[in-house]
């Protein structure tokens, strides 16, 4: 992808439609997450969950009261940005079957969606740097070393993406 | 740089949050926010100014100290403004929690 530049008052960048394809399957994956969460069917004891969810007080009867409170507040609120992600790149990806499968991309948002795409782009960030850093045994099997890699590059094109991003909304 | 994009967390965190009030002991506390080597630094430093309101300046400050104590404390109040802080943090992918300031 090339860096996003400054467009009015939001932003605007040009990625592959391969690398846009990559960045929607990892945002609906990372909305089941948080669906999970809304749903009380989440695994709090993943490390993924932990980092996103974490607790809030020292007092364990009081993080647990603030989880029952807050957590379903705090998904849905990430829902509605990563929605957002994902909405933006699923209209800029060529319609199945189209021949422009490698074309570049454009990609423009305003204020409000520039602020969704920050918060978005870090939390499928974290959410892989998370579990690339999880013992493999703890992984889905036959996740291989080679995988972990490419999942790592994937890491640090979101931080490419993220970086520049906050760049150029000043 | 409105406040209006948060709105819809926070108004669904005050109803959801609300219920503690009950129960509120009153007494000031402390956001706390802790040292991330993940997240982008440009990225917590706007956090922190949009979401109190900070200088470019405090909110580096504030973002420098967590990462060589490990943690800082970005906002102090009643107990359900500061939940609130922290669960919008949360939202932002930020490690937070709550802290009483005179136990």
């Amino acid at each position: 992808m090339k860096a996003w530049r400054r467009d009015g008052d939001g932003a605007a960048c040009a990625m592959l439609a391969e690398e846009a394809d990559m960045l929607a399957t990892l945002g609906r994956q990372v909305l089941a997450l948080h669906r999970a969460v809304i749903d009380r069917r989440a695994a709090l004891d993943d490390p993924v969950l932990a980092r996103l969810y974490p607790t809030a007080y020292a007092s364990e009867e009081d993080a647990a009261e603030f989880r029952r409170l807050a957590s379903s507040d705090i998904a849905a609120d990430r829902i509605r940005t990563m929605t957002r992600m994902v909405v933006d790149l699923e209209t800029a990806l060529p319609a199945e079957g189209d021949e422009r499968d490698d074309a570049e991309l454009q990609i423009a948002v305003d204020a409000e969606g520039a602020e969704a795409w920050l918060r978005a782009l870090g939390e499928v960030r974290l959410v892989l740097h998370v579990r690339t850093g999880q013992d493999k045994a703890t992984l889905t099997p036959g996740v291989t070393d080679d995988d972990l890699d490419q999942l790592r590059d994937v890491v640090d094109w979101l931080g490419f993406a993220q970086g520049t991003l906050l760049e150029a909304l000043g | 740089m409105s406040a209006n994009e948060q709105q819809p967390l926070e108004q669904s965190l005050a109803t959801s949050l609300g219920t503690l009030e009950a129960t509120d002991t009153g007494g000031e506390w402390a956001t706390v926010l802790w040292d991330d080597p993940v997240t982008l630094r440009p990225y917590v430093v706007r956090v922190l100014m949009r979401r109190f309101r900070y200088s470019a300046a405090r909110a580096e400050e504030l973002t420098a100290i967590a990462e060589r104590e490990g943690r800082a404390a970005v906002a102090r109040g009643g107990r359900e403004e500061q939940e609130m802080h922290v669960a919008g943090l949360h939202a932002d992918g930020l490690v937070a929690t709550l802290e009483r300031l005179d136990p």
